[in-house]
């Protein structure tokens, strides 16, 4: 009986037992079961904030593509826009030169003007460039030396397809291929005896632009005209136009092979360069020329070699004035050439007394300059940056360029006939000068150059009963630093 | 010594010509290679690698030219105020009509006509907003109404700079005025509550798929179609699921060649050519590879099972047009900022 008892109320009393127990289990399942949710909860809070931060950043970051970006670099200091289109850069250059004549006579055989060697400043540039929305380009460049102000560059390019630019303003007239190279990448002191006869910068209009991928340039300028070898700051009022006849200025230049699979012709290239105008000398009241349009040649040492008839019986310009200018380079490894030829046809008139003379005379003038990069850089018409650039206490020590150039420059035979009333004096202006130049080039840096020149210039002609002219000899030096 | 001016012009001429005539066979003897610069919205970046490297394979076999495309990505109302403000695009291919208006309307970067210069009002390919759910459907989201539920957490970018956003908030807004006694009121109000559940705006349609798949924030995003397939794609579908809503909103994104810049850059014969292609039997078939509804019949039949029909509002019918759209909801004072005040 007790044994049946115990099997009746079994069930119960166990019952009893584990109800405290059972309860205590869903108890815990529900504990648990919100304490997972709320687990969920703060973790989808916890990667909510996560990403949010992670947005933070994201967003911080675009900021920080979107901000103006400023540099200041060796190769430049400039403000300009996250993609570029925009900037203005702050630019610079200063050629402080050192001249030594060997030689004691001038080509007119005069002394050597006191000063004459001597330490000057060549060019010292500020300049501020940059392009606006991706389409304007401008340039402003004053040049501060030899105590005078002038306005060097002064333009802007508005960039309406890469084969269609329009430029206004001051610039370099398109028509010689040394004078086109810049200032800091020209290999020799002084440009050759051909710029003698290329206009400098002139002042006007230009349209131009770069075909099939840069392989085809072309220009065509309307300018107010600058005489061979000259700027219009040259003029008397500065800049401002000394007659109301036009030059027009063209220039074709092609780089045929530059992306061709022939890689030793890649940097070749070739080109013409042209110009026309047709213009008249004023002379005032007493026979003077107040505008001759024409200009004297002076030697890479700024000794004068050649001039027209001055007074008040000048020559003057008389007519048009053609320049033709066909020229090459030619670029692989570290070996450059650079040649160029240019022959200039100018209508002349001279009144002496009863006499009145006009004629067309033709000046021409050649050169090839050749360089090498000792060093191994990769020679271009833009000078190249030193592979090992000097650095104080070790790295490397530059690049090592050597140069070599012959140059001539011929004057019109009929520049000299008709005695007294020939367009130039024989006495004092040569029929020719020929010019062979050497030098090195070191640049310490990208921004730092040293250049030392030997330049050796012989004249037919010039000096008194049909003698030739003294001989210059100029060892020159330049301390080029450009940014 | 004296030349003829004939002869020396002639001599001029000459050199011209020799200069041209030993430089002019070697040009023209391969084009030079030439890039095009796409802006386009967030999620496009597969269909677009797609879609450059069959034109540029087609271009350089049909013209000898290497063309390469380079692709930008973001928020659409976000690139097309790049492009407008000077990022050098030669087209853009922009998630809704009123964002490629915006290159008109600010520099006349394009003719006010643009639209009609391509077939569909240069809308190459359309899409549609779906929901993209945690596998299984947890929070057992069916229609819109869902999203306005408590506890429910909602994934979408934000509209200000987002078009897949704008679309995401339209398609909401619309299904809110259909239902029985809707009214724009009442899709407001309904609109403040899903927003209410919006935990964090990312930037673009791209930004708030990484928030929902890859950081695992929320139990819904709102997504383009193509987006959509393409997150379950790549996820093999054991972590998410699409949900299509009784009705959502015919989404059309736009291309147009940017005039001004494909003009200056010369560019424009290629990038029209770029667009074109998006027309073609190819490209109507990448479209539909990577999950935008194609406007060639054909293909749309052959790629049928992969879109679903439902039903679809326009934005002319639902809300006037984009401009209409963008004053009332999207601009300065619009209905967003009322209902977002976070």
């Amino acid at each position: 009986m007790d044994r049946k008892l115990n099997h009746r109320w079994a069930p119960v009393v166990a019952g009893l037992l584990l109800a405290p127990l059972a309860a205590a289990q869903t108890t815990e399942t529900a504990d648990a079961a919100t304490l997972r949710a709320q687990i969920e909860e703060l973790d989808q809070k916890l990667k909510v904030l996560e990403r949010k931060i992670e947005l933070q950043n994201e967003t911080a970051a675009t900021a920080a593509t979107t901000a103006p970006v400023v540099r200041a670099g060796g190769d430049r200091f400039s403000l300009a826009n996250t993609n570029g289109s925009s900037f203005i850069r702050f630019r610079a250059v200063l050629n402080a030169d050192y001249r030594q004549f060997l030689n004691d006579l001038a080509p007119n055989g005069a002394p050597l003007a006191p000063g004459s060697n001597g330490f000057l400043l060549r060019q010292v540039r500020p300049i501020v460039e940059g392009t606006l929305g991706g389409f304007v380009d401008y340039r402003i460049m004053p040049d501060f030396a030899g105590g005078r102000t002038v306005l060097a560059d002064g333009y802007v390019v508005a960039r309406f397809k890469p084969w269609f630019a329009v430029t206004a303003g001051k610039f370099k007239s398109p028509l010689g291929l040394e004078r086109l190279q810049g200032d800091t990448d020209t290999r020799f002191l002084e440009r050759a005896l051909p710029d003698k006869l290329i206009p400098n910068r002139d002042v006007g209009v230009q349209l131009g632009g770069d075909l099939r991928g840069g392989r085809l340039t072309w220009q065509l300028a309307y300018l107010n005209g600058a005489p061979d070898g000259g700027s219009s700051d040259n003029n008397t009022s500065p800049d401002t136009d000394n007659n109301d006849d036009k030059d027009v200025v063209a220039r074709l230049f092609a780089l045929p092979f530059r992306d061709s699979q022939l890689f030793r012709l890649r940097g070749l290239g070739i080109g013409v360069g042209a110009s026309w105008v047709d213009s008249h000398g004023q002379l005032d009241a007493t026979g003077a020329a107040t505008q001759s349009l024409l200009t004297t040649y002076r030697t890479n040492g700024q000794q004068t070699f050649f001039s027209y008839r001055g007074g008040t019986t000048p020559t003057v310009a008389w007519g048009t004035r053609e320049r033709i200018s066909p020229q090459a380079y030619y670029y692989y490894g570290p070996f450059g050439l650079l040649t160029e030829y240019v022959t200039v046809k100018q209508d002349v008139r001279r009144v002496n007394g009863a006499t009145v003379r006009e004629d067309s005379l033709t000046n021409s003038a050649w050169q090839v300059a050749v360089s090498w990069f000792v060093t191994g850089e990769d020679n271009a018409y833009r000078v190249p940056a030193p592979k090992n650039p000097y650095v104080v206490r070790g790295g490397g020590w530059g690049s090592l360029e050597l140069t070599a150039r012959i140059a001539e420059l011929d004057v019109d035979d009929d520049s000299f006939t008709g005695g007294a009333n020939s367009f130039v004096n024989p006495v004092g202006s040569a029929s020719k000068a020929t010019a062979w130049t050497v030098g090195t080039n070191w640049g310490l840096t990208q921004n730092f150059k040293l250049l030392l020149n030997y330049e050796e210039t012989t004249f037919t002609g010039g000096a008194a009963g049909g003698a030739d002219a003294p001989t210059e000899k100029l060892l020159s030096t330049r301390f080029q630093f450009q940014y | 010594m004296y030349i003829p001016i004939s002869r020396r012009l002639l001599l001029a001429f000459a050199a011209a010509v020799a200069t041209a005539g030993v430089t002019l066979p070697v040009l023209a003897a391969a084009p030079a290679p030439i890039t095009l610069l796409n802006v386009s919205y967030d999620p496009t970046r597969e269909l677009y690698e797609a879609v450059n490297k069959a034109f540029a394979a087609q271009w350089l076999k049909n013209t000898g030219q290497t063309v390469t495309i380079r692709q930008s990505h973001g928020g659409s109302g976000g690139q097309a105020r790049a492009v407008a403000n000077g990022l050098e695009a030669d087209v853009v291919t922009l998630a809704l009509a009123f964002d490629v208006d915006a290159l008109y309307k600010q520099g006349k970067l394009i003719p006010q006509d643009w639209s009609k210069r391509l077939a569909h009002n240069s809308a190459p390919y359309t899409s549609t907003i779906v929901f993209l759910v945690r596998k299984g459907n947890p929070k057992n989201i069916r229609d819109w109404g869902d999203l306005a539920r408590a506890g429910v957490s909602v994934i979408t970018p934000n509209p200000k700079t987002s078009g897949g956003a704008r679309w995401n908030y339209l398609a909401a807004w619309e299904w809110a005025r259909r239902q029985p006694g809707g009214s724009d009121a009442t899709a407001e109000a309904y609109v403040k509550k899903v927003y209410a559940n919006v935990p964090v705006l990312d930037s673009g349609a791209r930004g708030s798929t990484v928030t929902f798949v890859e950081r695992g924030i929320g139990d819904v995003l709102l997504a383009w179609e193509n987006e959509a397939l393409l997150a379950k794609k790549q996820n093999g579908g054991d972590k998410v699921e699409i949900v299509l809503p009784s009705v959502s909103i015919l989404a059309e994104p736009s291309v147009t060649v940017v005039d001004k810049v494909a003009s200056r850059r010369g560019t424009t014969k290629v990038a029209t050519a770029y667009l074109q292609f998006l027309y073609t039997r190819q490209g109507q078939e990448i479209a539909a590879q990577n999950g935008y509804r194609p406007r060639d019949a054909e293909i749309a039949a052959k790629y049928a099972a992969q879109f679903p029909k439902l039903p679809l509002v326009t934005i002319d019918e639902a809300f006037g047009g984009w401009d209409k759209a963008q004053a009332t909801h999207f601009a300065d004072r619009g209905s967003f900022d009322r209902i977002y005040t976070r």
